[in-house]
């Protein structure tokens, strides 16, 4: 690594990065768009810019994976859905788009 | 109407209302909490969907969708309160459905303390909070959908959801300083 990377990547995980102005996301920065990110959706700074930061910034990665631990520990407590419910409401349907509601 | 104009709704209603079933299904889980409730919610959304259909400009059939079903609850919610309205016990207890296919298979490596933990902190929020969750993390649905489904800007589902999870956070934060946790 050279010395202006191992430079840079310190000075992320120490958060000086903003006051530098030599990288593109300050901490701040990118908690704010954190969630929003390992959403998927849109952010207000590029994907590719948060992902270099998590990478580099030990604090941000942290955070990032207890997000990523919560989301997926919120989604093991789903139960499949009914699959009684779901084929009477499939066949609803269908019957009501071959013969209409009669109204 | 004619058997063309009865085609066309047909087929319109097979291509963007019957393969949200399950999406629609889950999201009026989450809003009646009772299977039965829910049934004759998306029904009556379908039913909706079918009159309306031919004035839909097929953008974004989800979201369409979920905006008729809300419309769909609230006209329930004013009809047969309180049935309809949240039942916090039962909050407590349930949770809702999703696709239990699409688990990320990381999460046989979860912690299972950490999972009961999150758990017990999620149903410590708020009705709001546990509604926005519900509709991201175990619904599917994106921030615009989720806004769609529950009638408020998508500003307001962003800011619930991010503060739902700073509280889940804090709470995970705190139970591990109880067990004494590095």
């Amino acid at each position: 690594m050279s010395f202006l990377r191992k430079f840079r990547k310190n000075s992320v995980q120490e958060n000086i990065s903003a006051t530098t102005g030599k990288f593109p996301l300050s901490c701040q920065q990118v908690g704010k768009d954190l969630q929003s990110f390992l959403d998927g959706e849109e952010t207000n700074v590029t994907a590719e810019d948060l992902s270099a930061h998590l990478e580099a910034c030990k604090d941000c990665g942290l955070e990032a994976d207890v997000y990523r631990k919560i989301k997926l520990a919120i989604s093991q407590t789903a139960e499949p859905v009914d699959k009684g419910s779901l084929d009477r409401l499939q066949d609803f349907g269908r019957k009501l788009a071959e013969s209409g509601d009669n109204e | 109407m004619s058997s063309a104009e009865s085609a066309t709704q047909q087929e319109l209603f097979e291509k963007y209302v019957i393969p949200e079933t399950e999406v629609m299904f889950r999201v009026a889980m989450s809003i009646t909490r009772n299977k039965a409730d829910a049934e004759d919610l998306v029904q009556d959304t379908m039913l909706r969907a079918y009159r309306s259909i031919e004035k839909f400009d097929g953008r974004y059939p989800r979201a369409w969708l979920l905006t008729i079903l809300r419309n769909a609850a609230i006209n329930r919610v004013r009809r047969k309160r309180p049935e309809l309205m949240r039942d916090p016990d039962l909050t407590m207890q349930r949770v809702a459905d999703t696709d239990p296919d699409t688990a990320d298979v990381e999460a046989v490596v979860i912690d299972r303390t950490f999972d009961a933990d999150v758990e017990k902190a999620l149903h410590s929020l708020s009705d709001k909070f546990i509604e926005v969750i519900e509709m991201v993390d175990l619904n599917g649905l994106s921030y615009q959908e989720t806004a769609d489904a529950l009638g408020v800007p998508v500003g307001t589902v962003m800011s619930r959801l991010h503060r739902a999870r700073a509280k889940i956070r804090k709470h995970l934060a705190s139970s591990e300083v109880a067990k004494g946790r590095s």
